[in-house]
């Protein structure tokens, strides 16, 4: 199988590198990219489940930019919602009517939810989600998931993080995963200063294998924020409408107070939006928050049409299904070449890593052969699964992966190698 | 911890440690101790202290006071009736220390009056030898020889400092967990030097040298790019992209790694930028 060069995009980058800080910042960049040298750094045209990338490659996507994108890049109705709106005006004098049409659809798909605010990022709503907390009980602290990813934000990254201090973490505290004694603990010693208490449904770290809450898990988490007032906030950004279109709380069978969505949410344009509970929409109603491109009603028209094409898709179950075939495809190549790989996570955002190697490196190895050859599949991250991926990308994606498996074995000790 | 307890550490943990590749790799530092058998402690009132033992032609610098049982402060003697014989350099502060590795403070010397001269001598001599290597300047790094050891001590210092840090700077230690357990190698290819940063639940020990089935590999593309890095002069996102800097295995403990590196020229630079390259010049009062 014919594999990739990618000379333009690392021509381009070096460029990049004299104007931009990181050249790419961010996740886009090349720094979680294992080696970089076998990756791509700029897209240039996306239809469907493919993008093609600045050297003329075409990839099928697995990261589906890191999960906006969720039924096709270029997907027709979202683009003729977005166009039409377009044509009549995007960022205007007053806000949108379709800011409440969206509204009124998101409180009717997610159950517990009585309101929503509109932003841009998932970030924004992770941080307006513990104010409307803060302001809603007056208390200062909020309890997150060690190694939890929220945004970007001071609070967000740590202590030891360029740029974060000690003012930025200290109203902060970090918890394990799936450890209901350690916020027992946290609330005994925090008498009355919890406001809540913010993680994903389940926890879905970069560099780690993922992990699904244990049985009761979600159920004492909101018994216990119950007993002490506590806001429960679930940040369903990465997660939402690909588990449950009822949101993914849901999907647990819990009940938040607050539920931070932005990914899905409009197949690939800017918005976010926190959802919540009648009681706190006052709360969130006092605290001043706001962003000069967030009344842009073109991201609204595309969210809604969005939202209805998943419905109609029956998108979460579509995702899964594939996610399904694909793990357990890519399971059994590598059971067939000798290797062994573990699935965490759910189908339609599996984590994957070759066991053989704790070091990673020989994932690494197999991830870079597959985006060599056209299946882009990055080695820290969860993939996402979407609903424009057809039985063809799922074929030959298989067999990718199975000339991939084939070339490890011919260079087994090429690990430190470019 | 304060300001100067950190840099005292550094400069007995992470600078120091480099005498022993001075002595090793330099001819005439070599012949300068082939005869010298005599471990010299540093002691800092409340703080750190670190040996510095020749013998047999051999430097070896180790935390804590090392072996022999001479003078006070000297806890046990394990190296039996084979240990050399000490002289104690006493601090009245870590600040005090730092002003000898500065070059602008003396130490009192506390036992071992017979060995005065192998400090006035020998050692300041040895120190300075030490300190040139680590004051590169462009004319010195065109020289393969002088880029070779310097890029060795650098990344030596570099190694040694990330434990150091981990234990004492505030900004540091929330770091510690994202180091995991495994081994981190940093690696200048072909065949240049390397370290090793052994992680555990015990804490964090770095190791001259490659040890094998890391868990995470640095690899530097040669002496050049490796004293480029070092020395804060790459431009790491375009070395990444064009493979001079290549991370392979577990990405987050070598993130963690360069956050607490990113810390070390706060303590080691203003040193640096005043002329005086850290290293110990004892000047007895005597």
């Amino acid at each position: 199988m014919d594999t990739y060069s990618f000379a333009k995009s690392q021509e381009l980058f070096l460029r990049a590198a004299k104007v931009i800080p990181c050249g790419i910042p961010g996740h886009f960049g090349p720094a979680p990219l294992v080696p970089p040298t076998s990756y791509p750094f700029y897209a240039v045209t996306g239809s469907g489940a493919h993008f093609t990338d600045l050297d003329g490659n075409d990839f099928i996507d697995y990261m589906c930019a890191y999960g906006p994108m969720v039924i096709g890049y270029g997907n027709e109705v979202v683009e003729k919602a977005a166009e039409k709106q377009r044509r009549r005006g995007d960022l205007l004098g007053a806000s949108s009517p379709l800011s409440v049409e969206l509204a009124e659809k998101l409180v009717d798909m997610i159950p517990f939810a009585a309101w929503a605010f509109f932003a841009k990022n998932g970030g924004d709503v992770t941080t307006y989600a513990t104010m409307v907390a803060r302001a809603a009980t007056g208390r200062p602290k909020i309890v997150a998931i060690e190694a939890g990813y929220h945004g970007v934000a001071g609070w967000m990254q740590g202590l030891g993080h360029h740029g974060v201090i000690a003012a930025d973490v200290a109203e902060f505290v970090r918890i394990p995963w799936n450890d209901v004694a350690a916020f027992v603990r946290v609330l005994a010693e925090n008498p009355g200063q919890i406001a809540g208490f913010i993680a994903t449904p389940y926890h879905h770290p970069a560099f780690d294998d993922s992990e699904l809450p244990d049985q009761g898990y979600w159920e004492s988490i909101r018994e216990l924020c119950d007993k002490h007032g506590v806001v429960l906030i679930v940040d369903d950004v990465r997660c939402g409408f690909r588990l449950s279109l009822r949101g993914s709380a849901e999907y647990f069978g819990f009940t938040p107070d607050l539920a931070c969505y932005c990914k899905a949410l409009a197949n690939g344009y800017p918005i976010s939006a926190l959802l919540g509970r009648e009681e706190l929409k006052v709360a969130a109603a006092k605290v001043f928050y706001t962003g000069s491109y967030w009344y842009q009603a073109v991201p609204m028209a595309a969210a809604i049409a969005c939202l209805d094409e998943l419905v109609r898709l029956d998108a979460p179950s579509k995702m899964q299904d594939y996610g399904r075939a694909l793990t357990g495809g890519m399971q059994r190549l590598a059971d067939k070449h000798g290797y062994e790989l573990k699935v965490t996570g759910v189908p339609s955002m599996p984590y994957l890593r070759l066991t053989d190697d704790p070091s990673l490196m020989l994932h690494q190895r197999f991830c870079s052969e597959c985006t060599r050859r056209g299946a882009y599949f990055t080695s820290h991250h969860n993939w996402f699964m979407s609903c424009a991926h057809t039985q063809e990308d799922l074929d030959r994606t298989l067999a990718i992966v199975d000339d991939a498996f084939a070339a490890l074995e011919q260079s087994p000790e090429g690990q430190g190698g470019s | 911890m304060s300001y100067d307890s950190i840099r005292a550490r550094l400069n007995l943990h992470a600078v120091l440690p480099n005498l022993e590749d001075v002595v090793r790799d330099d001819p005439q530092m070599r012949a300068l101790v082939s005869d010298v058998r005599v471990t010299v402690k540093f002691l800092v009132a409340g703080g750190p202290r670190a040996y510095v033992r020749f013998a047999g032609g051999v430097c070896t610098v180790g935390r804590g006071l090392g072996p022999g049982a001479e003078g006070p402060g000297a806890a046990g003697d394990p190296a039996g009736p084979s240990a050399t014989p000490s002289v104690i350099l006493s601090f009245a502060s870590a600040s005090h220390l730092n002003k000898m590795f500065d070059g602008t403070g003396s130490p009192i010397p506390l036992w071992g009056f017979s060995h005065l001269g192998f400090l006035k001598n020998e050692f300041t001599e040895l120190s300075d030898r030490m300190a040139y290597y680590l004051a590169p300047t462009d004319e010195l790094l065109a020289h393969p020889g002088y880029l070779a050891m310097n890029t060795l001590l650098t990344l030596n210092t570099a190694a040694f400092a990330v434990p150091v840090l981990l234990e004492s700077d505030a900004e540091c230690m929330p770091l510690r967990h994202a180091l995991g357990s495994g081994t981190i190698v940093v690696k200048v290819l072909p065949d240049g030097p390397a370290v090793s940063l052994v992680c555990g639940d015990s804490g964090v020990l770095p190791v001259k040298g490659e040890l094998t089935h890391p868990s995470a590999l640095v690899l530097l593309r040669d002496l050049p790019t490796a004293n480029a890095f070092l020395n804060g002069k790459l431009d790491m996102f375009a070395a990444a992209v064009t493979g001079d800097v290549q991370i392979w295995g577990h990405v987050k403990p070598v993130d963690a790694m360069a956050l607490v590196l990113d810390r070390v020229a706060k303590y080691l630079t203003p040193a640096a930028e005043a002329g005086a390259t850290p290293a110990p010049r004892p000047a007895p009062a005597t």
